[in-house]
């Protein structure tokens, strides 16, 4: 018996081996995975003096890691594993239940400046000077100016985690007590939990936005705040379109490594006049507020507006006179639109771009002719980088 | 290179077995040199010169030191302090200059550039003790003369051991090195002994990592005590299980080509005294330290006055020797003075009280002497030892804190049953009592190798976040 344990052991491990090392370089090399929504590490070239700098081998290192066989199977055992160990998350992923997933840790940024690494808990210094940033903007612009701070899936879905919200709250406290009366603030994440703990899908179960129907809501809240009550286009008249057989694995899934939580279904509201809409997107022209190629691939939220860019304007092809709303924002905006732009000629600019900064919201409200300021930040962002506290 | 790399595991070892067992017996030396050269100069292909200048400089004196050690005895050891001095100032160079330089400015009247980039040579503390082995063994006639300039460089550049140990002593190897046999069974034991170690390594070392890191991090915004016991005892079960893992990782590839290597842990976690923490933990580091510089000290055959001498400068440099950093010296000093202390008297109470609080006695300094040994900042290294009492907490716990606890806790569970001799007894038993289950381990080796695939591959798994923009 033992003789042939070891035959085993030993045919076995050069099996596995070498298998996977025949497998690793016949297999075509991939480019771009679709799941996690990047490009993949190509071969890298050698050269001696890549090879001396380190360069060489720290590329090889991440060429594995990426074009490794079965990888996407490798990735859901070891979720499962993790899962399985009791440890309720994976990658800093919570599972929750009915298939929520949330992530959890944040890389928050410290009141010195620095990234102070992946935490629970953002530093309350940074929290404050971040208000102070908005607090600025209130001071000094002429347009009534509004704050949403949307919250974290980890902040609204708290009913679905045994993961204390103590953090959560604490952070929601600073900014109600810091926030100046000279700006609007909504305070919408208590709003949010509820209608989440009702069972209403306003945010995405495996994506970290909001769903259009979590959209709406905020665009409730707005009117509201704006003295629009009167205006608001009541949930009924929308045709709520869901698409056959599209099935939406958003960012956090595919950051879990939790293959069996199930996918997102995903729907798209119509009022039926929005080919009288224009949208310029950095320069790209369409009709309507979706572009529904994005449907066909992994990140369905980019549907909305075209995904990410610097500079979006809506306008309505119509002789009447609208006000200009301009928009500081990040992605979750994106969902808001469709209901905003039936009141409103909007200017979308990305506060989290990396190629333009604009932070100076002063500057570039007059220069778009702004009515009215929206700030749309979603507060994962809002401890994370030094955005807001740069306003001015 | 690392074991723990999908590099090693999928490209490196393959293509090593491969050229290894296909050439014939007297070439494989060779292999084995060139391959662990590759290894060694792949994040930093410069060293390898530096490595090969020492390997030179003591196969070169070792022929003076022959020569002489049977008719001029102070001409071999003149040869011999030359030989260990060479090799230690590359050592101390390298990892000591700009420590000594940095500290010495600190000093009035004095100011000693520090080298900026000047960066540490992966494993040199390793292989200079390697050398230093040879070179004393030689004197001392506990080994013949290696000629053979490849089987030297690849005793010193062997692989498996090079970047971590275990310290092979010279004269351990000295016959494997020239007539060692590969069979299948040492093979098969060898791969038992590798899947285990990657094991202990990926699943087990790396998560608990990330839970030290994370109590660690959070001690900066919210400290608690329960945090503060978390990093330390985390961080005490990560270190065995990293270092543990990588050493039979480096034993089980030993045995794939036919090396007998030292024992360099032997369930540390079950000790009952520092004396016998330090017989179970890096044993091969104990081992040299013992053979060559405690023993010609005088070892224990002083006077009680010499021996604490002898105690005090061994553990010294066993500090030292882990890093050129204040805190390294200073956990040197502490374990020099609980064993000068046990020696003393602290063993004779001890033996008075019942296992469990021996045992309870051991771990506690165990884990105190390694916050001391993880914290290069001092400060935060202050903060962590007071918020074990409570001073400085927001609290005993935090509700985080405690969740975080709950859900780490079969982790913490396994890390420590298995830090126990407990699963080897048991599947020895099952073994003895039913032959058929000696198929168990091939299973538990390749369980063991896919999760750690899986876990690597995982591991530069960085999904792209839009959520920035």
């Amino acid at each position: 018996m033992k003789r042939t344990a070891h035959l085993v052991t030993l045919i076995g491990f050069l099996a596995v081996i070498f298998g996977f090392t025949l497998a690793f370089w016949i297999l075509p090399d991939q480019s771009f995975s679709q799941e996690e929504n990047r490009s993949l590490q190509r071969l890298p070239r050698f050269s001696l003096e890549r090879l001396a700098s380190g360069e060489f081998s720290s590329q090889i290192n991440e060429y594995f890691a990426d074009q490794f066989p079965l990888r996407d199977a490798l990735i859901g055992i070891k979720g499962g594993v993790e899962l399985a160990l009791g440890k309720g998350e994976n990658n800093g992923v919570l599972l929750g239940k009915d298939g929520q997933i949330a992530k959890r840790m944040f890389s928050v940024f410290g009141a010195d400046g620095d990234h102070g690494g992946e935490l629970d808990r953002c530093y309350d210094d940074h929290l404050i000077k971040a208000i102070v940033g908005i607090n600025r903007i209130g001071e000094s612009s002429r347009v009534p100016v509004d704050v949403l701070l949307t919250g974290r899936t980890v902040d609204v879905a708290t009913s679905a985690f045994s993961y204390p919200q103590d953090y959560s709250d604490a952070m929601l406290k600073i900014i109600r007590t810091q926030i100046s009366s000279k700006v609007n603030y909504l305070d919408t994440v208590p709003m949010y939990r509820q209608r989440y703990e009702a069972g209403e899908e306003v945010y995405f179960k495996t994506d970290h936005h909001w769903t259009q129907l979590g959209a709406y809501y905020a665009y409730v809240e707005l009117m509201k705040s704006y003295g629009m009550e009167d205006a608001i286009i009541p949930i009924e008249r929308y045709e709520r379109r869901q698409y056959e057989g599209i099935e939406f694995y958003g960012t956090t899934w595919s950051a879990s490594g939790m293959k069996h939580v199930a996918p997102d279904s995903f729907e798209l509201w119509y009022l039926g006049n929005e080919q009288d809409f224009t949208v310029t997107a950095d320069g790209k022209e369409f009709t309507g507020f979706y572009n529904l190629d994005f449907l066909a691939k992994k990140d369905k939220y980019s549907t909305f507006l075209d995904g990410t860019h610097d500079v979006v304007t809506v306008k309505k092809n119509t002789d009447e006179a609208r006000q200009t709303l301009v928009l500081f924002k990040d992605s979750f905006a994106n969902a808001l639109v469709p209901f905003l732009a039936q009141h409103f000629d909007l200017v979308l600019l990305n506060l989290s771009s990396t190629r333009t900064d604009y932070t100076d919201i002063t500057a570039y409200a007059s220069q778009y002719g702004a009515d009215r300021i929206l700030i749309v930040y979603t507060v994962g962002n809002v401890i994370s980088t030094d955005k807001l506290e740069r306003l001015r | 290179m690392v074991f723990s790399s999908l590099v090693f595991l999928f490209a490196y070892l393959p293509l090593t077995l491969l050229c290894y067992y296909v050439v014939p017996r007297k070439w494989r030396n060779l292999v084995l040199f060139v391959v662990s050269l590759a290894f060694y100069g792949w994040g930093e292909p410069v060293y390898i010169l530096l490595m090969l200048a020492s390997v030179t400089t003591a196969y070169g004196f070792g022929f003076f030191i022959e020569k002489y050690r049977e008719t001029d005895k102070k001409r071999a050891k003149r040869m011999m302090i030359l030989s260990i001095a060479v090799n230690l100032s590359f050592l101390l160079f390298f990892k000591y200059y700009n420590f000594f330089a940095a500290n010495l400015s600190l000093l009035p009247l004095i100011h000693i550039p520090t080298i900026e980039g000047l960066r540490l040579p992966i494993g040199i503390s390793f292989y200079t003790f390697q050398i230093i082995s040879y070179t004393i063994d030689l004197y001392r006639r506990d080994c013949k003369l290696q000629k053979n300039y490849i089987a030297f460089g690849t005793y010193v550049s062997l692989f498996p051991q090079l970047i971590a140990g275990p310290i092979v002593r010279y004269h351990d190897v000295d016959e494997q090195l020239s007539g060692r046999r590969e069979t299948v069974t040492d093979f098969s034991l060898g791969i038992r002994r590798f899947c285990c170690g990657l094991a202990k390594k990926i699943l087990l070392g790396d998560t608990l990592a990330l839970g030290y890191e994370y109590y660690k991090a959070m001690a900066e915004v919210e400290p608690t005590a329960l945090g503060g016991w978390m990093t330390i005892i985390l961080y005490t079960l990560h270190l065995y299980y990293d270092f543990s893992g990588y050493s039979d990782m480096a034993i089980g590839l030993g045995k794939m080509f036919g090396f007998h290597f030292p024992e360099n842990f032997n369930y540390p976690y079950i000790s009952k005294s520092i004396s016998e923490f330090w017989r179970r933990w890096h044993i091969s580091l104990s081992t040299w330290f013992r053979e060559y510089v405690y023993i010609p000290l005088g070892g224990n055959r002083v006077g009680k006055w010499k021996l604490y001498r002898n105690l005090s400068i061994v553990w010294l440099l066993t500090g030292f020797w882990h890093g050129a950093n204040w805190n390294f010296v200073l956990w040197g000093v502490y374990f020099a003075v609980i064993l000068i202390a046990e020696r003393a008297f602290l063993l004779k109470w001890l033996e008075k009280l019942p296992a469990v609080l021996r045992h309870v006695y051991a771990m506690l300094l165990v884990t105190v002497g390694f916050l001391i040994f993880s914290f290069t900042d001092a400060s935060e290294g202050i903060a962590c030892l007071a918020s074990l009492v409570g001073i400085g907490c927001v609290g005993f716990s935090s509700s985080v804190a405690s969740y975080q606890l709950l859900h780490l806790l079969p982790l913490i569970l396994i890390a420590a049953i298995g830090a126990t001799p407990i699963p080897k007894k048991l599947t020895e038993r099952l073994v003895a009592r039913y032959p058929k289950c000696e198929l168990v381990f091939p299973i538990l080796c390749f369980a063991a190798l896919l999760l750690s695939v899986a876990y690597m591959a995982d591991s530069a798994f960085s999904p792209f976040e839009y959520l920035n923009f």
